[in-house]
């Protein structure tokens, strides 16, 4: 097990180090560079500037520079935020928007499941028809409508809700609401057609046929095993909750990380996009890592074919 | 399991909604029948569903109107996104500098577009023009620290320091010894701002600068505590704990990319005059959210408002003001077509402005039939503006004129029919809609093909500069409301002459321009110099941007112009809220 950790740990370096260096070079190949504005800086102080930001330094010093830094954890100072380092914006912004996806994958998860289990023991009635409703919203409504409709419908019209901004409980209910709508649609018919495979097993019949109570069939018997192969789509969507947060972000005005992906390209941000994108690298290449350890654990089926082979 | 998830989520509601009692307390029985409505929310949006059980909660729900203040002098704005740096010498964006406007002050600053004595009393200016003499008021930092004449000294030499290059500082190369400063030609003794007593600063000028006045207000001329710079390195100004200020506010909270607050200063020179006790600014970065903000009354003006939020609003009153931008086609002049003045008229007259701004941009825009801003720029010779004194160099959709430009412009080339003219605009949807809007008239009107060149802004501005364009999308802001912010752009040395516009004549006329002490003769050289561009058109103007903007009723006094300070809430007060 310890090889095999340590073989993923390295695989994992390497794959954050060439998405960094990919990111690097590509990012150089955008015309201009993080000091342009509209207004022109004079050329005198516009080569100060380079010189200050060790931008005239031929771009293989540059990357060289860039790599040491970030091997110490330093991943320099943003540009367009002058007194800011990206580590401090990251320390900044990333609780948030983790806040922000824990919140959608709990409120997901736990509304996803029990659609999806009273769907499949309604089976053609109208919790599963809700259900189902509910499903097709979530795939094919983009979040940032559901989460203009939210503002408008709660905050602006009803005054329910603050309609932005990130301060009290109030204000995290729309935007947890919009941000797992799509993984409680996902969720729900994952689950409804694993609990309707389960319903119709054998062991069902013979759980019937011993006495047990409704209840205890349903959880011990029917949940427990449709849930397994669920739980496998989950780790993607943890990637996609924690990435996906740009929009909803921008419409609820939450200082997460999430705009930062846009406005460091568009503000040509260097240091803030290699800082950002070796981040989330990171945290995406740790989070297929765990799940992958995790199945070795959980699923004994899979623990003894990685041994064997 | 699930319940195990849902009591620790339960919890989690208790502990949250009582660490903020003040704010929006939620009990968790309308928590529930909160979920339960977005529940049938979801129904409601595919219609397919009948009657929910949603409409009892509604009452209830309906009385959680938040509560705002009792005719508290509080405005709330939205104030677009995190500033970059809120160091005053080293800021070069619009936002940061109205912030900065409110927690400090130069020796001069706007009031309502004016410019009025601010930290100087009064100021003597010599015969020649050349030499300022400010003599400073009484005035203390918000540590309680006298105001000084070496504070400016530190401040302005901060911002030449070649050795931590600030983009803004070619604001100070008037003063005699600062571009050779700030561009390692010259030592910091050499540059020509001295300290006469602690009270009394001396400067002296290149040329006399007829807008000196102005350009003392800009936050790269604010004064500077050594001591302050110092301590915090760069922390400078990089916390609400860390300023010390003197202006009319003070920042009270700063929570990175959330949101700002001020209060006011009450130990400001002139805080009787100050009536806001308190300003809200969230970052605020999506046009619609804030507008759903301000209806919700969360916020009590919008910084700007689309033609479907106009028609969508209900409360409050639009009010718009010049942005003070003016927007223009550059020509390439060394283009082999288009260095030829009368195609260049051509393209120029024969597009239809009055009918763009109707049915293309249906913004509150007006054609520009010149260049010089209306509004934002007096013409000191008489109390007009120097736009009405100017008045306009041709006529709106003048195709007649047009065609017989072009035809006698293709006669001069020796042309029978013109080579495809390439028109580069930005690549977002208003940028090519816009362009489209041109291409097709050009066509219409005069047959000439353009083909459109959508690219990223930072392409266009990287390509401008280095003339690497036929025809480009353009427009540009002023600095301070004196002519020569937008004239001596096209100098053949300045950096922002994009169309590569050479004329030694022009040039000339600037630089006397630049040397006049008599206000009188200095417009009327800057006139003419507007007259010869106009004539020679290296820009072909399109229209000067205005911009609408929301605003309640009981807020009295915000004060907007597109030059100076872009939003100005020193002096504005809430009344009549609680009606």
């Amino acid at each position: 097990m310890i090889k095999y950790i340590a073989k993923k740990l390295f695989y994992a370096i390497v794959t954050i180090w060439i998405v960094v260096s990919a990111t690097f070079f590509m990012m150089q190949a955008i015309p201009g560079d993080p000091l342009m504005n509209e207004k022109r800086v004079v050329p005198e102080i516009k080569e100060n500037l380079r010189k200050y930001y060790g931008l005239d330094k031929p771009l293989h010093e540059q990357y060289f520079i860039y790599l040491k830094n970030l091997a110490t954890g330093k991943m320099g100072m943003s540009f367009q935020y002058k007194n800011r380092t990206v580590n401090e914006i990251i320390a900044n912004g990333f609780p948030i928007s983790a806040s922000l996806g824990m919140r959608a994958m709990i409120v997901g998860i736990i509304a996803g499941l029990l659609l999806g289990v009273v769907a499949a023991l309604n089976h053609n009635r109208g919790w599963d028809r809700f259900s189902i409703f509910v499903a097709i919203i979530g795939v094919s409504i983009p979040g940032f409508v559901i989460a203009a409709l939210l503002q408008w419908v709660f905050g602006v019209k009803l005054r329910w809700l603050p309609v932005a901004q990130w301060k009290s409980f109030a204000h995290t209910i729309m935007p947890t609401f919009a941000l797992s709508l799509g993984l409680i649609a996902n969720l729900a018919r994952f689950m409804r057609s694993s609990m309707l495979d389960v319903i119709g097993q054998d062991y069902i019949k013979t759980a019937k046929a011993k006495g047990l109570s409704p209840f205890e069939i349903v959880w011990r018997h029917q949940i427990r095993n449709a849930i397994l192969p669920v739980i496998t789509i989950l780790g993607p969507w943890i990637a996609v909750i924690i990435t996906g947060t740009f929009v909803i972000e921008t419409v609820f005005a939450i200082p997460g990380l999430g705009k930062f992906y846009v406005q460091s390209i568009n503000m040509q941000d260097y240091t803030l996009i290699t800082g950002i994108t070796a981040f989330f690298g990171s945290i995406l290449v740790i989070m297929n890592m765990l799940v992958d350890i995790a199945y070795g654990i959980i699923d004994p089926r899979i623990r003894i074919s990685k041994r064997s082979s | 399991m699930e319940m195990k998830y849902l009591m620790f989520y339960l919890d989690r509601w208790k502990t949250n909604s009582k660490k903020n009692k003040g704010g929006n307390v939620v009990s968790k029985k309308r928590l529930l029948s909160i979920v339960a409505v977005m529940l049938a929310f979801a129904m409601i949006l595919t219609a397919c569903s009948p009657g929910q059980p949603a409409a009892s909660d509604q009452t209830e729900g309906a009385e959680q109107t938040v509560g705002t203040v009792q005719d508290e002098q509080v405005l709330r704005l939205s104030l677009f996104q995190e500033p970059g740096t809120l160091d005053w010498q080293r800021s070069d964006s619009n936002i940061e500098i109205y912030i900065l406007s409110w927690i400090m002050e130069g020796l001069t600053r706007y009031k309502h577009g004016e410019i009025i004595p601010g930290l100087a009393e009064k100021w003597d200016i010599s015969e020649d023009g050349k030499t300022y003499t400010f003599h400073l008021r009484d005035a203390k930092w918000t540590d309680g620290q006298p105001v000084t004449a070496e504070d400016f000294k530190y401040g302005w030499l901060r911002a030449l320091n070649p050795e931590d290059p600030m983009s803004y500082a070619y604001f100070l190369y008037d003063i005699v010894g600062a571009k050779e400063y700030n561009t390692g030609e010259g030592a910091a003794e050499d540059v020509a701002i001295k300290v006469i007593d602690d009270k009394t600063l001396e400067v002296t000028l290149k040329n006399p600068v007829a807008y000196f006045d102005y350009l003392v207000s800009f936050s790269t001329y604010y004064p500077t505590r050594k001591d302050i710079v110092e301590k915090y390195g760069n922390k400078f100004n990089a916390e609400a704990q860390n300023f010390v200020t003197c202006g009319p506010f003070k920042v009270e909270t700063w929570e990175h990319e959330a949101e700002m607050t001020f209060v006011k200063n009450p130990d400001y020179w002139n805080a009787s005059e100050i009536k806001l006790e308190k300003i809200i600014g969230p970052f605020i970065s999506d046009n619609q959210t804030e507008f759903n903000m301000y209806e919700a009354e969360e916020l009590d003006m919008t910084i700007a408002l689309n033609a479907d939020q106009k028609a969508a609003m209900t409360k409050g009153e639009v009010k718009n003001f010049n942005d003070g931008s003016v927007w223009f086609f550059d020509f390439n002049v060394n283009h082999p077509v288009l260095k030829n003045v009368n195609i260049r008229r051509a393209l120029t007259y024969g597009v239809d402005r009055e009918s763009f701004i109707k049915n293309v941009s249906k913004r509150p825009w007006i054609p520009a039939l010149s260049y010089v801003q209306p509004d934002i720029i007096p013409d000191v010779n008489t109390d007009k503006t120097f736009r009405e004194v100017g008045g306009d160099y041709f006529k709106d959709n003048d195709v007649e004129t047009a065609k017989k430009l072009l035809e006698q412009g293709m006669k001069e080339l020796g042309l029978t029919q013109l080579p495809k003219l390439k028109f580069m605009c930005n690549d977002t949807a208003e940028g090519q809609l816009y362009a489209q809007a041109f291409q097709e008239m050009w066509k219409k009107n005069l047959g000439i093909e353009v083909e459109l060149e959508p690219v990223p802004s930072a392409v266009r501005i990287d390509r401008q500069q280095n003339h690497d364009f036929d025809i480009s999308y353009a427009g540009w802001g002023p600095d301070y409301p004196d002519p020569m912010t937008d004239l001596d752009l096209y100098t053949s040395w300045s950096g922002n002459n994009d169309p590569g516009y050479n004329n030694p004549e022009y040039d000339d006329l600037i630089v006397r321009a630049q040397n006049e002490t008599d206000r009188v003769k200095r417009f009327e050289l800057l006139h003419q110099a507007e007259a010869m561009l106009m004539r020679d058109l290296p820009i072909g103007p399109l229209y000067f941007r205005y911009t609408d903007y929301a605003e309640r009723e009981y807020v009295k006094n915000v004060y907007r112009k597109g030059v100076g300070v872009e939003i100005d809430v020193v002096y504005a007060y809430i009344e009549g809220k609680n009606k």
